[in-house]
């Protein structure tokens, strides 16, 4: 077996839906092995959030779940029966890490907390992932990830000035969350190896969110100068007369793209332009306060051009401007094809798709593409072969309906 | 260094050499410095560079305007800080010495700068040979566009993300701020400590490269699959969602103040008119299945809304949620810093700092029941840790280090240089 980041640390991941799935794909991405708990039947409901082979509803064929779930295994267990959890148990006690998403309390109200687990495991790692946190006023509120958006402040920054705040592409809130959640895991494991104890991790999804402010001034602008940051559309919240610009998306003439001034070469739009008033140290020592001006030079120049045309011009004299891709144009790019981001995986029933590789391609930690499993597909497995129970305890206990 | 050691940070005795800029490096190496690293960020002697991108708080003719950039020292807490002129041999042997100590060095320079400066990971291991070097390419150091220089809103462009963002039948539009360098933080400092804990067991380090682009392209891995299974691009739809309704922003009594309820059972919906006290909409049958509330969504959001617009955000919030409707006030930074919620789980970071004063700042988005977080400690001022830097850590003789300040290897303050 090739060696990776984290070999030997077993996961379960007891989470439903986005953020503890991407938890726990982080951890498989580095090497864990992940076993992924899911309810008989329905199974995780990312299985029917889609989208769907050819559109129709079928818990094998959805993009969110193949997508998150890819290389780890599937155990069915019925949580409310005492032979599931008695399953669970028993696995936590070689376990490394449990992930799990339920809302704040039900852990305890299952018998399931990390108090009671730790006195199976010392050394178990527990990280529960919320909307709104494990304490505070707000804990037992009912989150999703627009939620989350709105009360992280996050919302208040995207968008058009003069209309409705905007969520963002995608379900951001979940992805943080997820984020946030393997880098606690990640720490809580060191300490570990240090203490030999696990520990309880409590993980917001908001608090994730909002954690996506720093650097921003996101507070001290208000405190220390009574500004309030505030979408700006395409520009960056910062509106100080005296900041860079530009940094938004502008059309050409076969789309859009993103346009951002240059540290190595501020007089690089004039050279694009041949606009002489954007080398100017009116526009340059005010950049942010001509943010209209420089829009419409640019503007001016852009309709004439392809964004392809727009990306090599400007690249070539180091201006980092940027094409705004579709999604079937970022599978084919000709940097993603190069680097081989995406490699072809062949699944049962969705058949053979261009998956993502990962973040994580590290020379010390090879990354390995493996389809993610069906529902209860490792049950045997597990339950035969790693617990050793009988071939008739498996047939007793999916009758009784515990897996 | 002392309060490392003596508390119980799950990083403590981890050394982590930051040579980052702006905002996606800084930021991963600060929540390093939370979880207890030693940071020690490596300045230019000629002030901070990230002064020309973010908020200030400098004012011309105030005392030490460097120290006051607000952006610099939100990224940058609880790190050390040496400033060190790489453009000199000297400042370049003091560089490798300092990482010849060190676990990690962490950089965000475009592709070429660190074989110009001398500094590739082959050269550093004669220093370090376990050393662990991470490097943040825009799009990736091999490729055709590996030259290609990009800011973090650009990859969200080039990557899929801005093009799945914006209003219904609008442009394409952009998520957050500098979304993607705090996305791209949190997978390059989870990277970095995974990097580490395999290192306590094979004894070997690693260069790692994690590429902007390609971590925009991972929250959003699902929409890349979902166009190959249904052979649907995604389109943008606002707020809206493809199978909830009502699922949306509505605006509240006051100025740009707004609130999102996000429906999707039918159970769901039930309780949400119990909440808005069951009117008596002539039409309500038009929205008592989920298809049917997706079909007339417009009239549905345009009932909410004359039920949403004279109350404030937070009665909605409240009231909903009562009714066990998932609902959000939508926040503003004023409404977070006073918000109860926030403020029971101590969240937000307070940090006092010597020049630049009281400030408030996001912190860490999650609590470990055992390990202690290094909150509330402010970043470093300019040059702060220079002496600790070579007398403590490199154990430099006094007339050694008066040299290097005789030739502005290693100022206190910054040098002038003209950009």
């Amino acid at each position: 077996m090739t060696d990776t980041a984290l070999s030997g640390v077993y996961v379960l991941d007891l989470s439903d839906g986005m953020s503890g799935g991407y938890c726990s794909k982080v951890l498989r991405d580095l090497g864990a092995d992940v076993i992924k708990i899911e309810a008989p039947r329905a199974g995780d409901s990312t299985r029917g959030m889609g989208p769907f082979l050819n559109g129709v509803p079928n818990i094998e064929t959805s993009a969110t779940f193949l997508y998150l779930n890819a290389g780890k295994q599937s155990l069915t267990l019925n949580l409310e029966s005492d032979e599931g959890r008695k399953i669970l148990r028993r696995l936590i006690g070689n376990s490394d890490v449990l992930v799990e998403s339920f809302k704040p309390g039900m852990m305890d109200a299952l018998g399931l907390g990390h108090s009671e687990l730790e006195k199976l495991n010392l050394a178990l790692v527990t990280a529960s992932i919320s909307y709104f946190g494990a304490t505070g006023p707000y804990s037992d509120y009912e989150g999703s990830d627009l939620v989350a958006y709105a009360v992280s402040g996050y919302m208040y920054l995207t968008g058009d000035e003069d209309r409705e705040p905007l969520k963002a592409g995608g379900s951001q809130s979940e992805y943080q969350a997820g984020m946030a959640g393997a880098m606690s895991i990640m720490a809580a494991l060191t300490h570990r190896d240090f203490t030999g104890e696990g520990q309880h991790i409590d993980v917001s999804a908001i608090e994730a969110l909002n954690a996506t402010f720093d650097g921003v001034g996101y507070y001290s602008a208000y405190e220390n100068r009574g500004v309030v940051p505030k979408r700006a559309g395409t520009r960056l919240v910062q509106r100080e007369p005296h900041g860079a610009y530009p940094s938004t998306l502008l059309p050409c003439k076969d789309g859009w793209v993103h346009v951002h001034y240059s540290p190595s070469n501020p007089e690089g739009i004039a050279m694009l332009t041949g606009d002489e008033r954007m080398e100017s140290d009116d526009v340059l020592s005010e950049m942010r306060g001509h943010a209209d001006e420089i829009d419409a030079s640019l503007t001016e120049w852009l309709k004439d051009h392809t964004r392809e045309e727009i990306q090599t011009l400007a690249q070539e004299i180091r201006v980092p401007f940027t094409m705004v891709q579709s999604i079937p144009e970022v599978l084919e790019d000709p940097q993603n094809t190069a680097r081989g981001f995406f490699v072809d995986i062949e699944h049962p029933e969705a058949g053979a798709l261009k998956y993502l590789t990962s973040p994580y391609r590290l020379p010390e930690s090879p990354w390995h593409a493996v389809r993610a499993p069906l529902l209860g597909e490792h049950n045997r497995d597990i339950i035969c072969g790693a617990l050793g129970y009988s071939d008739g305890d498996f047939q007793r206990l999916k009758e009784a309906n515990a897996i | 260094m002392s309060d490392n050691n003596q508390r119980n940070f799950p990083l403590t005795g981890i050394r982590i050499v930051d040579l980052t800029n702006v905002i996606a490096g800084p930021v991963s190496t600060r929540v390093l410095a939370q979880l207890g690293a030693e940071v020690i960020k490596v300045e230019v002697p000629w002030g901070r560079a990230i002064g020309n991108i973010a908020m200030h708080t400098d004012v011309p003719g105030e005392l030490r305007p460097y120290n006051k950039v607000a952006s610099f020292n939100e990224v940058n807490r609880g790190k050390r800080s040496i400033a060190i002129d790489l453009a000199q041999e000297e400042g370049r042997i003091l560089l490798r010495e300092i990482i010849s100590v060190s676990d990690v060095v962490i950089e965000n320079y475009s592709p070429r700068v660190m074989g110009n400066l001398e500094l590739s990971y082959e050269s550093l291991l004669t220093e370090r040979p376990d050393l662990i070097m991470v490097s943040m390419p825009a799009l990736g150091g091999s490729g055709p566009w590996s030259s290609y220089i990009s800011f973090g809103p650009g990859t969200d462009a080039l990557g899929g993300l801005s093009d799945v963002t914006g209003y219904e039948n609008g442009p394409p539009h952009k998520p957050g701020n500098y979304y993607a360098d705090h996305n791209s933080a949190f997978h390059v400092s989870t990277g970095i400590v995974a990097a580490l804990s395999q290192r306590r067991r094979t004894g070997k380090g690693q260069r790692m490269e994690i590429v902007l682009r390609e971590v925009t392209m991972a929250v959003i891995g699902e929409q890349f699959l979902g166009y190959q299974l249904s052979g649907d691009a995604p389109v943008r739809m606002g707020s809206h969602h493809r199978d909830a309704a009502p699922h949306n922003v509505y605006p509240c009594r006051g100025d740009d103040e707004w609130v999102v309820i996000a429906v999707e059972s039918d159970e769901e919906w039930r309780r949400l008119c119990d909440a808005i006290g069951n009117p008596n909409w002539s039409d309500y049958d038009r929205f008592a299945t989920k298809p049917d509330r997706l079909d007339n969504q417009d009239e549905l959001d345009s009932r909410i809304t004359d039920w949403t617009r004279n109350q404030t955000n937070y009665e909605i919030m409240h009231k909903l949620q009562g009714h066990g409707v998932k609902a959000g006030a939508v926040l503003k930074s004023p409404d977070v810093l006073s918000d109860p919620h926030f403020k029971s789980r101590g969240f937000i970071d307070e940090t006092d700092h010597e020049d630049a004063g009281t400030n408030h700042h996001p912190g860490l988005p999650f609590r470990l029941s055992r390990s202690e977080r290094r909150m509330g400690v402010a970043a470093p001022m300019f040059a702060e840790h220079s002496d600790w830097a070579l007398a403590e850590l490199l154990c430099l003789e006094p007339s050694d280090i008066a040299n290097l300040r005789d030739k502005n290897t290693t100022p206190l303050e910054p040098v002038d240089r003209t950009f």
